[in-house]
């Protein structure tokens, strides 16, 4: 008797002890569904607010504040008229007021400009970015095109090329000691036009290759192009390299 | 009794002083807008603002422009996004639309930096470029050994353009690039995906920790454009949401 009202006893605690382990885990999942709900309402108000981009500043929804810098003195408007003049016409003497050249090297293009008038859209050959080590004289190069701004300095019809010592090295030549046997007529096209620092933009024999990153840092120009830039670009003509 | 007529009474009379006031009236008004510039209305408080945001931004493109930074340059008024360098126009671009968003966090809008007229410098490219260098050892001269001649791929093959990309400015400016939705019925999924996932990217710690994050200006330029410019976009570029003239 006293066994079964043991056993009775025992059923029963356990029960007890199953139905407190199941509120707590009962109350745990309520409460972490509660924290995701906070967090899920958190985050679905997140973000940005958009809205469109005022196209004058006088559409802007917000009055402009008062300039409180100490540069912006004088603050009377003839005295800012004055200074706006003045930064415009100092943005257009830095600006190039004839046509100029633009090169794009990484998607291999030349545009001819004037102002922001696109004259001419070619498909050229920008540097390989390629490295050449030679471990025999120590020696490393890397093909990369400069970037920055450039002038051309000399024009040139018919150029021969004289091949660096790279040129022979790659093909697994020795470099010559002879001058003279380092020139090659034929390879730089009809026209070359140096803007500095030993690059050109030159013609091709591989037109097939223009629109790829092939060359050794010279600006390789289809035939059709390179004359149109040979003819509109005096010596003096800015190039711009990005 | 002579019957004078009602108007001839109201008639002014146009005395020498009365000449001389008038002359020197139109002569006040003639001289202002010579004073005033494009500042309508000198004392227009909002116009003087404007003309003094438009000489900051002035101000801060002839500094680039006197130096070796790239510029990147939004043009609302014309619609154009424009690459610039030391005041030349490298590449334009059309502008399909243009938002600006200000950050808002559990419901709650932060404030933003202002946008209009400011300079953001050091620009970071997001997704980043890879560009592979390849190395190779001359031969040894003489060699029999065949030169290997590899056509490298086009600049599309070696870096393909995401559906959209972002440049981060220092300051807490981001400026996310897309395509314009060209209407096209396929792809909705993969699009709701991708905006999800870009939705998480502008979400995620480290676009709200150093540059804060605070701004987003999102443009849409012609899909044809997209590749190009992400591909040219020079690191460290600055940006400026230009002031019209």
């Amino acid at each position: 008797m006293d066994g079964k009202a043991s056993r009775f006893r025992g059923l029963l605690h356990d029960a007890a002890r199953q139905c407190a382990r199941r509120q707590v885990v009962g109350a745990a999942l309520a409460a972490v569904s509660v924290l995701l709900l906070l967090a899920a309402m958190a985050l679905a108000g997140s973000g940005y607010d958009y809205s469109p981009l005022p196209r004058r500043l006088t559409e802007l929804p917000a009055p402009l504040p008062a300039v409180t810098s100490a540069e912006m003195l004088p603050e009377t408007p003839a005295a800012l008229a004055a200074e706006n003049r003045r930064l415009e016409a100092a943005a257009a003497r830095l600006a190039p007021r004839a046509v100029y050249i633009v090169i794009d090297r990484a998607n291999n293009r030349l545009r001819l400009m004037e102002r922001d008038q696109v004259l001419l859209d070619a498909a050229c050959s920008a540097g390989s970015g390629t490295v050449l080590n030679d471990p025999e004289g120590g020696r490393r190069w890397v093909f990369d095109t400069p970037r920055g701004m450039f002038t051309v300095q000399t024009k040139l019809v018919n150029p021969l090329w004289r091949k660096p010592d790279w040129a022979f090295l790659e093909e697994g030549k020795p470099v010559p000691k002879n001058d003279a046997e380092r020139f090659e007529a034929g390879m730089l096209g009809e026209y070359a036009l140096y803007f500095g620092d030993g690059y050109l933009i030159h013609g091709t024999l591989y037109e097939r290759l223009l629109g790829r990153n092939v060359t050794h840092g010279c600006i390789r120009l289809g035939r059709e192009d390179l004359r149109t830039v040979n003819r509109r670009c005096p010596v003096g003509t800015r190039v711009y390299i990005y | 009794m002579p019957i004078r007529c009602p108007s001839a009474l109201r008639q002014p009379r146009l005395t020498g002083r009365k000449v001389a006031a008038l002359v020197a009236c139109l002569l006040a008004l003639q001289a202002l807008p010579a004073a005033g510039g494009s500042v309508t209305g000198g004392d227009d408080a909002g116009s003087v603002a404007a003309l003094a945001w438009r000489n900051e931004a002035l101000r801060y493109r002839v500094e680039l422009a006197a130096g070796d930074r790239y510029l990147l340059l939004l043009d609302p008024a014309r619609e154009l996004l424009l690459l610039t360098f030391r005041g030349a126009v490298l590449e334009q671009c059309p502008v399909r639309s243009a938002e600006v968003g200000q950050r808002r966090v559990s419901f709650i809008s932060t404030a933003a930096p202002r946008w209009y007229g400011e300079g953001w410098s050091g620009g970071v490219v997001e997704p980043t470029r890879v560009f592979r260098r390849q190395e190779i050892v001359a031969p040894a001269p003489g060699s029999s050994e065949p030169v290997e001649v590899v056509v490298p791929p086009t600049p599309e093959e070696a870096c393909p353009a995401p559906e959209r990309f972002e440049i981060r400015f220092a300051g807490g400016l981001a400026v996310e690039i897309a395509a314009e939705e060209t209407g096209e019925p396929a792809g909705g999924w993969r699009r709701a995906l991708n905006g999800l996932r870009w939705s998480l990217r502008a979400l995620a710690p480290r676009s709200r920790s150093a540059s804060g994050g605070l701004l987003r200006i999102r443009l849409t330029i012609p899909p044809e454009r997209l590749g190009a410019l992400y591909r040219a976009m020079p690191d460290g570029v600055d940006f400026l949401v230009a002031p019209e003239p």
